[in-house]
Formats: C-alpha cells, sequence, structure tokens
C-alpha cells in the first residue's frame, strides 16, 4: 500500500514538474523540458555510465540500457547504435518517424521508369491491407529485398539479351504483374512458359510464377512452385528454392494461421541451417526461424534474448533482438483489462532478470512487484534492483533499502535514481527533515539537469516558506531537448531557443493560488531573478485590481514602476486615480493598451508602456490552489486564498464584453478624459482578438458609436472604420 | 381560423429561424460522436453500430519535393461489423517544397478503397506557405474520390478562427482540434467564425477543455489504444457537453 502512495506521489511531482503533452492531431511548437521523462536527455553521457533518475515512463530500450549500466555491462557502441536509431535520419524532420527508407523499392521503381517501350510503370504498393468483417489490417508484403533483387535480374537480363530485346521486355511486363500481387486483392499469377521458350527465359518465369503465388497469398502453390525450382538444376534460382519453399510455409502459418504449416516450416529452416552447402541461407533461415519462435515458443525466445541481451556483442542487428525482446515481453503485459495470470508473471520472471526488471519498472508493474524486487535485491545486489525495491517495495523493507542508498557514492551511475526515489519513500513515511536534509545534500553535487529538476520539485514540496518555496522552484530546462507536442513524437534531441529558469508547473499551480498578501511578498525576494519578480507584481497588481483591492494594487504598481522605470510615465495615470472607479477605469486603459498582461504566476515582466494588440484570440483561464502538501502556508493564508479566489472567479474574466462596457461606461461619465478615445478604439478591437460571448457584439457597435459620435476628429477614431460581432 | 395561422407561424418562427442559422449536417449518415483511431492495435469491439463512428488513421503520407512516400496503418482495427468507418489519411512534411499533388492522390486512393469506408478525411497542418498547395491537393481529390464519399478535413483552431484561405474549397467539414494548442491558455469560442468548422470539433480525452464550441458532431482522440472505460467516458463528456 505504501509503495503504490509513494509511486502515486513520485508520478504526481512528475506530472507537475514538467511539461507534458503527447499524442495528437493538432500542432504547437515544441516546448523546453524541465525533466526528460522519456528518455536520457543526453545520450552520450548515459551511455557513458551516468545513468541519471530512471523512470518508469522511459522507453524500454533506454531501461534496457539502463539495466545494462547499473549490472556494470554498459552497452557498445554498436549497440547503442543498433537499438537506438529509431529517430528519424539527421535531415529529416521530427514528423517523418515512422518513415521508412527503401532504397529497392526506390531502386526497382527507377529501373521500372527507364524501360520507356513499356510505357509508365503501373504503381507499385508493398503492403497488403486484409480486410474480413470487423477487421482491417495490414501488412509489408513485398519486403525491399524483392525489388533489391528485381532490379539486379533486370539488370542481368538486359546485359544478356539487350535491353529492348522482346524476352527482356516481357520478363518486365511478367514482373509488373507479380508485383502487382503486393496489394492486390485478387491474384495476378502469369501465364506459365511456352513449351518452347528459352530455358533461362522459362526458368526466370517459373521463379515470377513461384513469387505471384507467394505474394496473393496462395502459400501452398507457392511451396510447391519453390520446390520445384530447387530441384531444376538448369535455373539460376535453384538455389533459392529450400529457403522461398520454407518461408512460403511460414507466411501460411503467421499469416494464415496454419500451425501445421509453422511447424513443417520450422523444421525445413532447421534443415538448412544446418547444411553446409546452402551456407548463404544460414542468416536468413535463422531470422526467419526467430519469427517462427516468436510464434511458436515464445517464452524460450523471451529467455533466450534475455541471455543474450546481457552480454555485449558487435553484432549490428542487436536492435531486432530488442525489438523481438520487447515484443514478447509487452504482448504479455495486460492490454486488453485482463489481469495476467500468476502464471505468466512467473514465467516471465524466469525468462531472466532483465525481463522480470522491466516488468518491475513499467508503470503498471505486477501486484507482487513490492516482495520479488527486494527479493532480487538481495539476491542480486544490483544497484538496478535496488532502485527497482526503492520504487515498489512495502515500507517494511525501507530500512535496509535505504541504508544501502545512502551508501551508494555519488560518482556511482545508481547515485540519482537511488537518491530521488530514496527521498520519495521519506517524503511518503512522513520522515521530511530527513528528507530535506537528504534532498539538501543531493543538490550540492553535479547532476544532471533532470535529476536537479527531480530533486529540487521534492524540495520545493519540502519547503519551510513562500521564499524557499520560490527559491527551489526555479528550474533549469535541458539544454538539447525538446519536446514534441504533436503526433506522440515526444522528446527528442534538439535546441531550445532558451534555457534560462523558470518556475516549475508545480509552483506555478500552488502560487497561482496564493493570496495578494504572498504576491506582494513574492515581489521582495531577492532571491527571485528582477525580471520574475516584475512578472509577479503585473500579474498581482491585474489581481488586485480585480479583486477591488485598491490600496494593493497602487502599492503593487508602485513596485513595478521601481522594478521598471520606463513604466512610471505610463503607470502615472493609475497612480494619481482618485477613487475606486477611476482606479478601475485607468487599469482596464492600461490592460486596454498592453493586453498581453496576464494574472498568473510564473512569466517574465512585460514592458507596461508597450501599446499593442493582441494577435490570436486569448482568454484568461485562471485557477491554482495551495497544494496541501505543503506545510508552511498559514491557516489565514489558505483561507485568504479561497476567499479572493472565489471572488476573482466571480468578478469574471477581462474578456471583450467586460472592457468594452467599462470603456463605454466610462465615457458617458467623463467624456473630457483624454484617454476614452483610445480606450473606446482598443475596446473595439478587443471584440476582435479577445474572448467573445453572445454580447460582445452589441457592446462592440456601442463602443464605436460612442467614438464615433463623441470623438469624431480624434485619431482614434479615424482608426476604427469597424465594429465587431 | 386566421388568427390561428398566425399563431402557428409566429410558433415555428423561431424553429424555422434556427434552422436557417444552423448549418446543416454534412454527415447526416455519420453518428455524432467519433472516436479517432490511431496507429495502435484498437480493438473497438465495444462500439454499437450507430452509437458512434470510427475515424481510423488509414494511411501516413510523407511529403517531400522530390517524392511521396506512403505506408498503411500496420496495426489491426477491429470494430463490430456495421460501424461507420471514415478512413483517416495523415499527411506530414518535411518542409522542403510539395510534389505533384496528383501522385499525392494516388497514394491517398488505396484509403478510400478499403470496404466499409463511407467518408475521407484528410490531417494535415499545413503551413502557411503550404496552403494554397493542399487548397489544389483537396480540389484534385475531390474529382478523384466517388462522388458520394463525403470529403472531410482537420482543422487548426486558427484556421477556423481568421484564415479565409479553405474558404470554397470542396470538403464537407473541417474539424477544429481543441487540443495540443500550445503553452498558451486558452478558451475557444462559442461559435468558429468560419461556417465549415461549425459542424464539428475534435478534442482529446486526456486534454477536455472546460468549454466547446457548439457542434453537432465530437471526435474523440484517445493517446493509446481505446478501452471501454474510456470509451464510457467519452461518451458521458459528449452528453455533458450537449446538455
Amino acid at each position: 500500500m505504501r509503495a503504490s502512495v509513494t509511486a502515486l506521489t513520485m508520478v504526481g511531482c512528475l506530472a507537475i514538474s514538467m511539461p507534458s503533452g503527447l499524442d495528437s492531431c493538432g500542432w504547437s511548437e515544441p516546448s523546453s523540458v524541465l525533466v526528460a521523462t522519456q528518455r536520457p536527455a543526453d545520450l552520450n553521457k548515459f551511455l557513458s555510465g551516468k545513468a541519471g533518475v530512471l523512470q518508469r515512463t522511459y522507453r524500454q530500450e533506454y531501461l534496457i540500457g539502463g539495466f545494462r549500466i547499473l549490472s556494470g555491462v554498459p552497452l557498445t557502441e554498436t549497440e547503442a547504435q543498433s537499438i537506438y536509431n529509431f529517430e528519424p535520419a539527421a535531415d529529416l524532420p521530427r514528423n517523418y518517424l515512422g518513415y521508412i527508407e527503401r532504397a529497392g523499392f526506390d531502386g526497382w521503381h527507377a529501373a521500372r521508369e527507364a524501360v520507356t517501350k513499356l510505357g509508365t510503370a503501373p504503381p507499385v504498393e508493398a503492403y497488403k491491407t486484409l480486410t474480413a468483417p470487423g477487421l482491417i489490417e495490414s501488412f509489408q508484403n513485398c519486403n525491399d529485398d524483392a525489388f533489391l533483387v528485381a532490379e539486379e535480374s533486370l539488370s542481368e537480363l538486359s546485359a544478356a539479351w539487350g535491353a529492348e530485346d522482346s524476352k527482356t521486355l516481357d520478363w518486365v511486363r511478367t514482373q509488373d504483374q507479380v508485383f502487382a500481387n503486393c496489394s492486390g486483392a485478387e491474384p495476378v499469377i502469369p501465364e506459365p512458359p511456352q513449351a518452347d521458350a528459352d530455358p533461362l527465359f522459362a526458368a526466370y518465369r517459373r521463379y515470377q510464377i513461384a513469387a505471384a503465388l507467394l505474394y496473393s497469398g496462395q502459400y501452398h502453390k507457392a511451396r510447391v512452385a519453390f520446390e520445384q525450382i530447387s530441384k531444376d538444376e538448369q535455373s539460376p534460382w535453384q538455389g533459392y528454392g529450400p529457403y522461398l519453399a520454407a518461408r512460403a510455409l511460414v507466411r501460411a502459418g503467421t499469416v494464415d494461421h496454419d500451425q501445421e504449416a509453422l511447424n513443417q516450416g520450422k523444421e525445413r529452416l532447421l534443415a538448412i541451417s544446418s547444411d553446409p552447402k546452402q551456407g548463404d541461407w544460414h542468416d536468413p533461415s535463422l531470422r526467419l526461424l526467430h519469427l517462427w519462435q516468436i510464434r511458436g515458443e515464445p517464452a524460450a525466445r523471451l529467455a533466450q534474448l534475455g541471455r543474450e541481451l546481457m552480454k555485449p556483442t558487435d553484432d549490428a542487428d542487436v536492435g531486432q533482438s530488442v525489438y523481438d525482446f520487447l515484443y514478447l515481453l509487452n504482448k504479455r503485459q495486460d492490454k486488453t483489462q485482463r489481469l495476467r495470470p500468476q502464471s505468466e508473471l512467473a514465467e516471465v520472471e524466469n525468462s531472466g532478470e532483465l525481463a522480470a526488471w522491466l516488468l518491475s519498472m513499467s508503470p503498471d508493474p505486477p501486484a507482487d512487484t513490492d516482495e520479488r524486487s527486494a527479493g532480487w535485491w538481495r539476491k542480486s545486489r544490483n544497484p538496478a534492483w535496488l532502485i527497482s525495491a526503492l520504487l515498489n517495495a512495502p515500507d517494511t523493507d525501507l530500512p535496509e533499502l535505504l541504508t544501502a542508498a545512502k551508501q551508494i557514492p555519488p560518482t556511482a551511475s545508481a547515485y540519482e535514481s537511488a537518491t530521488y526515489y530514496a527521498i520519495s519513500r521519506e517524503i511518503g513515511q512522513g520522515h521530511k527533515q530527513e528528507a530535506r536534509l537528504w534532498a539538501d545534500r543531493a543538490l550540492t553535487h553535479n547532476l544532471q539537469r533532470s535529476s536537479r529538476n527531480l530533486i529540487l520539485a521534492q524540495r520545493t514540496m519540502l519547503a519551510r516558506s513562500w521564499k524557499e518555496f520560490l527559491r527551489y522552484g526555479l528550474r533549469r530546462p535541458e539544454p538539447h531537448i525538446l519536446l514534441d507536442n504533436n503526433e506522440g513524437n515526444g522528446e527528442y534531441v534538439g535546441d531550445p531557443p532558451d534555457t534560462s529558469p523558470e518556475f516549475g508547473f508545480d509552483v506555478a499551480a500552488s502560487f497561482d493560488g496564493a493570496p495578494i498578501s504572498v504576491w506582494m511578498d513574492a515581489t521582495e525576494n531577492m532571491q527571485v531573478p528582477a525580471q520574475f519578480r516584475l512578472g509577479i507584481a503585473e500579474a498581482g497588481w491585474l489581481r488586485a485590481v480585480v479583486l477591488g483591492k485598491d490600496d494593493e494594487s497602487r502599492e503593487l504598481m508602485r513596485r513595478i514602476v521601481a522594478l521598471q522605470p520606463t513604466s512610471a510615465a505610463i503607470a502615472r495615470g493609475f497612480l494619481s486615480a482618485r477613487d475606486h472607479d477611476e482606479i478601475k477605469f485607468a487599469a482596464i486603459y492600461l490592460f486596454l493598451r498592453n493586453p498581453s498582461l496576464y494574472p498568473k504566476f510564473g512569466r517574465l515582466g512585460a514592458d507596461l508602456a508597450y501599446a499593442h494588440y493582441f494577435s490570436g484570440r486569448t482568454c484568461w483561464a485562471v485557477g491554482g490552489s495551495i497544494s496541501e502538501d505543503l506545510d508552511f502556508p498559514t491557516a489565514a493564508e489558505r483561507r485568504a486564498s479561497k476567499t479572493e479566489l472565489e471572488k476573482f472567479r466571480a468578478a469574471g474574466p477581462w474578456d471583450a464584453t467586460t472592457l468594452i462596457r467599462e470603456a463605454v461606461d466610462w465615457a458617458r461619465k467623463h467624456p473630457d478624459d483624454p484617454r476614452v478615445p483610445e480606450a473606446l478604439h482598443r475596446s473595439v478591437m478587443a471584440s476582435r482578438y479577445r474572448c467573445t460571448d453572445a454580447n460582445t457584439g452589441e457592446y462592440s457597435k456601442q463602443a464605436f458609436d460612442v467614438l464615433h459620435r463623441q470623438y469624431p476628429k480624434s485619431p482614434w477614431t479615424e482608426r476604427t472604420p469597424y465594429w465587431y460581432k | 381560423m386566421r388568427r390561428l395561422s398566425l399563431f402557428g407561424c409566429l410558433a415555428i418562427a423561431p424553429i424555422l429561424l434556427l434552422r436557417l442559422t444552423t448549418p446543416s449536417d454534412p454527415l447526416p449518415a455519420f453518428p455524432r460522436l467519433m472516436l479517432w483511431a490511431w496507429e495502435s492495435p484498437q480493438d473497438l469491439r465495444f462500439v454499437k453500430p450507430g452509437t458512434a463512428g470510427i475515424a481510423f488513421l488509414a494511411r501516413t503520407v510523407w511529403l517531400d519535393q522530390k517524392r511521396v512516400r506512403s505506408r498503411p496503418r500496420l496495426q489491426p482495427l477491429r470494430f463490430t461489423p456495421g460501424t461507420d468507418l471514415m478512413a483517416v489519411v495523415r499527411f506530414e512534411s518535411a518542409g522542403h517544397g510539395l510534389p505533384a499533388a496528383k501522385d499525392v492522390v494516388r497514394e491517398v486512393m488505396p484509403a478510400v478503397e478499403i470496404p466499409g469506408v463511407r467518408a475521407l478525411q484528410i490531417d494535415f497542418d499545413a503551413r502557411q506557405s503550404e496552403r494554397q498547395w493542399y487548397a489544389a491537393l483537396l480540389r484534385e481529390l475531390r474529382r478523384a474520390i466517388p462522388a458520394n464519399l463525403p470529403l472531410t478535413i482537420t482543422a487548426l483552431e486558427s484556421w477556423c478562427e481568421h484564415d479565409a484561405w479553405f474558404r470554397g474549397l470542396p470538403i464537407a467539414d473541417a474539424t477544429p482540434m481543441l487540443f495540443r494548442m500550445g503553452p498558451e491558455d486558452r478558451v475557444s469560442p462559442v461559435d468558429f467564425p468560419a461556417d465549415i468548422c461549425r459542424s464539428s470539433m475534435g478534442v482529446s480525452t486526456d486534454e477536455l477543455p472546460a468549454r466547446v464550441p457548439r457542434a453537432r458532431r465530437i471526435y474523440f482522440f484517445n493517446p493509446g489504444p481505446w478501452t471501454q472505460q474510456a470509451y464510457d467516458a467519452a461518451v458521458a463528456q459528449a452528453g455533458r457537453w450537449r446538455r
């Protein structure tokens, strides 16, 4: 129970300490990242042993790398290149994730286009879509190798017979038929060769027929055709026959779910793999065998891959092994709200340490992970398991685990993970002083940026005053990573335009709920950079005006001027206001001139004197509440927070209708105020750019009419040719 | 008798007025709740035909000045036969120029040919410099696909707010996407100025806006595979918004 509470606390901590947003159809600019949650922020540092804080939300490929590091067998360069190659190539943009280079396909397309005598090449689609009632499924039917072989064949035949020879052209025409089966629903099978056909031409044609049968899904006929080719000593394709016959059987198994064919395919592939005469086909056969094994003996293959992946290798294809391993591991996870039976869990755990550890580090670990992770830690003394145990183990195991975590030196790969999760457990236990001391100690070390920000987020929640809260709330974004908010692309390597410190979302959420008195104090907190203090003063001023706190709004305006002396002239109208109504109008006027002002915490100060229109419809969305997890806010502050937020909400946002109404009211009462024409003009513009409601058009017309009637010669009137519905 | 007719006319006047001001449903054959089924294994057999439709990512097309490349969804989509299906084709642009529209139309067509598909939606966040091309593409696509197959698009909110660039395009509907709109807090208006954006809207189950525009059809996006629970929540939310 405690473990799950802790996990929730940590997940919550993560959620509020970083920008988030994945998977979408919308479009927005990438944002900076305070804490990388999907991958190590600096892959090179990670590979060199600086594991950072390993998180449940990491892509599993990175968790595999983390486990290897903590187990003392870091990934080799070849392994890293092969495993982490899922990012798009450097010359392609982020939205090209999933884009597949197809050299063979392109090569064939170009070669076929060059055969001008046959006209334009028919379009080829390598994927076949299978549909049945209630099912749509596609797969790559023609692999890139097929197109590569076709291109080579065309080149060979052109050399042998001539590029424009009728036999060559006939072969090309037939090859178009073969590839039509890649996607076509109806089989297109070439005619058999004439009895008196050129033997080479006939051999090629028989191979084309067999390939067409394979791609059209007639796997048993294809198998027979390839078997015949394997017996034809005159055929240049004889060597391909046994392997392709086995492949046809495996396809029958994987596509048509023909188990017997699948098993036959396996036997044939084993035979090819042990036949020295078929050496060229050993690697392809092994790959197909692995495919068979994934279907036929998933548990054995999972265990085998788990063992293989813990051994350093120079195999450039290890990325495929990782892919298969994760497929097998995740396939067994609950994706359909079905509870994983205990037998399956035990099976995965028996598959090896790596599989068991990845499960324990998953966002939704098996129910008995708490006991098992501590058990693995005691058994292996691998720091990776200490991290898992700190995340999962019950409170009864904590003394032992916390002691072990304290003994990890700051230079160790496990230090940042162990420290972060240990502090979380201390917080979960209510040991706030211990947690505070531990966090303060950790923050004196040279931590990676994300790790530092995670521990700063913990320390912020352990603050003893608003002053401390703001001090630890400031964090610097990761310098080499961005968050793509579109299409689920997530975090990726890129340079954020700005890595200046910013406040975490957790800080903003609580501070936005703070009463005005706290805002006023914050403007004098010298641990907060001046530009942020200015932002706090401006947002606080706006809040104070809306709340009708005239003394506070005057004082905050004085502080704005102190922090930004160039605002003195524009602030004069507000500071010299004689009563509440004038204060309000003066504030409305300033706000109409500078609609970027916003009553929310965390923004840098804006130039108060900068008059502009907003391009883009903006509305106020102000919320926030002081977190219950914070110890230091007083009962009076919490009460004031509630009262002020209710009052603020009741006053309503300064959307278009409010702004226009206030401007028109003031104009009617004070027609000689020199600010009025400009205020009316800008209020009409607000009906174009700010949030509107059903009454906005009516008020927009009123402001327009008053402006044109009362101030026909004003330059502001000239600049207001329209009102807006 | 004459008085009765007058009263009758007065009584139905507001209804007629409402009908005149509310655009007719561009997809009358589709339910008012649509589920976007993106590229992950999706088992939507819990959706009863007629209660919600499925707008499934059918293909992704990568655009580049030199070539067009595409592939179909590679994850299975399961559904109850009879469920209304809309094929969605996502365009990704490299931002280095765009190919000939006819080549792109060719890559889109396999999505249209999937049995059971009753409408096509193009999902392309076209940059300003790409919009003229996109408009031409939509015109060519409209000519290429069957006349009785509605062509719709997803739209950035800003298109519906400010841009008239897609006015007059041969599309039945443009669905403004009210999610992942960036770090600014923005609340959508009660109604979009662009008529074509008033029939539908798109939201994400993990980022539900506090206020939504009036729309007769709601598309829900769910990060990851849909579940019965996520679906039930979407149905309930749609009900609350329509109240």
